[in-house]
């Protein structure tokens, strides 16, 4: 069955995909970092962010359609839980620091927060939207664990991402089976068969977890992780390291003057 | 000849009381091929997950003249490979060299000989070119295929395999047969697909109720047409023929 992927576009080639998986995660880091503590007034230094940005979507060649799209799925939930920032009055502001909505007293430093929110966060997603759509997702893992993250993290999101599918697979096998045996069926019946099918889910995953973890005994798994050495870093690496840093860290220190 | 495998009044409840192994009795020599058929819900699969440790029923197993005990498991795991009915079950990484390479890891061997072994069990079975795609990325034959290169790698002494050839085509049924041919390591081989079994295995084990119904000559289990129907299994006309001259 067809499934969407987390890393669509990732096997596409351009100086941004050959990248190493270490050198695009270690700048990911600095980035939100550099983003998250720039001054919320530094408007100037928030738009030069975007351009970064913008630069290297246009050097992955990945749609810039598909950017947007993403971000439309994961800010609004941002933006939701920064939208009660204005309302919450600070006893530190004066009379002209409010004004007054359809009877609600809106707090302008608070409305200054919720825009640095949306930035912020807008700005952060793309970036990681850029990471991931330029880089295969066990290549990412491959990263995640030479930069030494937890090795059972990587595990759990090597098995995710394995298995992920496999169970959808079988959520939609069993919707289909369930559909075409329940022509016209009584809403309240499909209701049942949802519930029945969902316990049939966890129990099948549990066994399959069973299942893939003797496999992986059998092949004299005892509880190491053990991986292979892959090659070191390249010139272009290090040049896009030293261009990305150099040119965000000055623009997070311009916008703090 | 030594017995590579030797199973003695094997007993096996699953946990919810079913009981799928009734008192098994076999024996493999080092180096032969043994068929084992037998119809849906006889205990194969049942009987090859005992064969390196992963369920343990009541009963005694030698491997090599190993016991089958908690200190001699990873031992008897290094020397019996075991390719699972199910290729999701096998297939556990984000690619499929990585699988592959897996086990040849965990038994300490250096990167060279890691990635050397990898490609050749990969290129075996006629999936080179495919290291780094993610196994939900390939069709159902492919990721069998992918489950079999994965013990190939690790070189066993003892080959078991569940189904290896259910749903290939029949080029890469071909294939496979023609590989396992070349593999002159033990071979134990649960299948549905008689002809393959003819073609493989010197002798054939019948299993019916968690029991040993018959062991003999592939020809003369496959070739009896009443010990067949007798236990809901049916040769082909062609190959019962060919069984019987
Ligand atoms: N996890 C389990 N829990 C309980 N009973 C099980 C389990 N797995 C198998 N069984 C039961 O044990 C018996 C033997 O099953 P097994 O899977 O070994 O059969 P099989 O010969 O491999 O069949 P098939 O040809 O369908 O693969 C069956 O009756 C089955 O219902
Ligand atoms: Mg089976």
């Amino acid at each position: 069955m067809q499934h969407g992927f987390i890393d669509k576009y990732s096997d596409r080639h351009s100086p941004i995909h050959s990248l190493d998986p270490r050198t695009k995660l270690i700048c990911l880091l600095t980035f939100v970092v550099l983003v998250v503590t720039t001054p919320n007034r530094a408007v100037g230094a928030f738009g030069l962010f975007g351009m970064v940005i913008l630069l290297t979507v246009i050097l992955s060649r990945i749609p810039l359609r598909y950017v947007l799209k993403r971000l439309g799925l994961i800010v609004p939930f941002v933006l939701l839980t920064a939208a009660f920032l204005p309302l919450v009055h600070r006893p530190e502001s004066g009379p002209g620091d409010s004004l007054i909505v359809w009877g609600v007293t809106i707090d302008r430093a608070g409305l200054l927060l919720v825009q640095g929110a949306a930035v912020k966060s807008a700005l952060a997603v793309s970036a990681m939207i850029v990471l991931t759509a330029s880089t295969r997702f066990p290549v990412l893992l491959q990263g995640m664990e030479r930069l030494r993250a937890p090795k059972v993290l990587v595990m759990i999101l090597s098995f995710m991402y394995r298995y992920i599918f496999v169970i959808i697979d079988e959520v939609m096998r069993m919707q289909r089976a369930e559909a075409s045996r329940a022509a016209g069926g009584r809403t309240w019946r499909r209701v049942r068969a949802a519930g029945t099918m969902i316990g049939s889910l966890f129990i099948r995953t549990y066994e399959r977890a069973e299942r893939v973890y003797q496999s992986m005994n059998s092949r004299g798994f005892d509880g190491d992780i053990c991986t292979m050495h892959r090659p070191a870093l390249s010139t272009g690496d290090l040049l896009f390291v030293v261009l990305f840093l150099g040119g965000t860290i000055t623009v997070r220190l311009w916008g703090a003057a | 000849m030594t017995d590579a495998v030797t199973i003695r009044d094997l007993f096996y409840d699953y946990p919810d009381g079913r009981s799928a192994l009734a008192g098994v009795d076999l024996r493999v020599a080092a180096g032969e091929t043994m068929g084992i058929v037998g119809p849906n819900g006889a205990g194969k699969t049942t009987l090859l997950l005992h064969l390196n440790g992963i369920l343990t029923g009541r009963g005694v197993i030698n491997i090599c003249g190993m016991r089958m005990e908690k200190r001699n498991l990873k031992a008897i795991r290094r020397t019996v490979g075991l390719v699972f009915q199910d290729p999701d079950d096998q297939l556990f990484s984000a690619t499929v060299f990585d699988d592959v390479a897996f086990g040849p890891l965990n038994m300490d061997l250096a990167p060279d000989e890691v990635a050397y072994r990898a490609r050749e069990a990969l290129r075996q079975v006629q999936m080179s070119g495919y290291e780094q795609n993610s196994p939900h990325h390939l069709s159902f034959g492919e990721r069998k295929r992918a489950a079999i290169a994965t013990i190939l790698s690790m070189d066993p002494e003892i080959l078991v395999l569940d189904e290896p050839t259910s749903n290939l085509d029949p080029r890469q049924r071909r294939n496979l047969i023609g590989l396992l041919h070349g593999i002159t390591v033990t071979k134990i081989i649960a299948s549905h697909d008689l002809g393959m079994i003819a073609e493989l295995c010197g002798r054939t084990a019948l299993l019916n109720g968690g029991r040993i119904i018959a062991v003999g000559e592939t020809a003369a289990i496959l070739g009896d047409r009443e010990l067949m129907e007798a236990n809901g299994l049916e040769t082909p006309p062609g190959l019962l023929l060919r069984c019987q001259s």
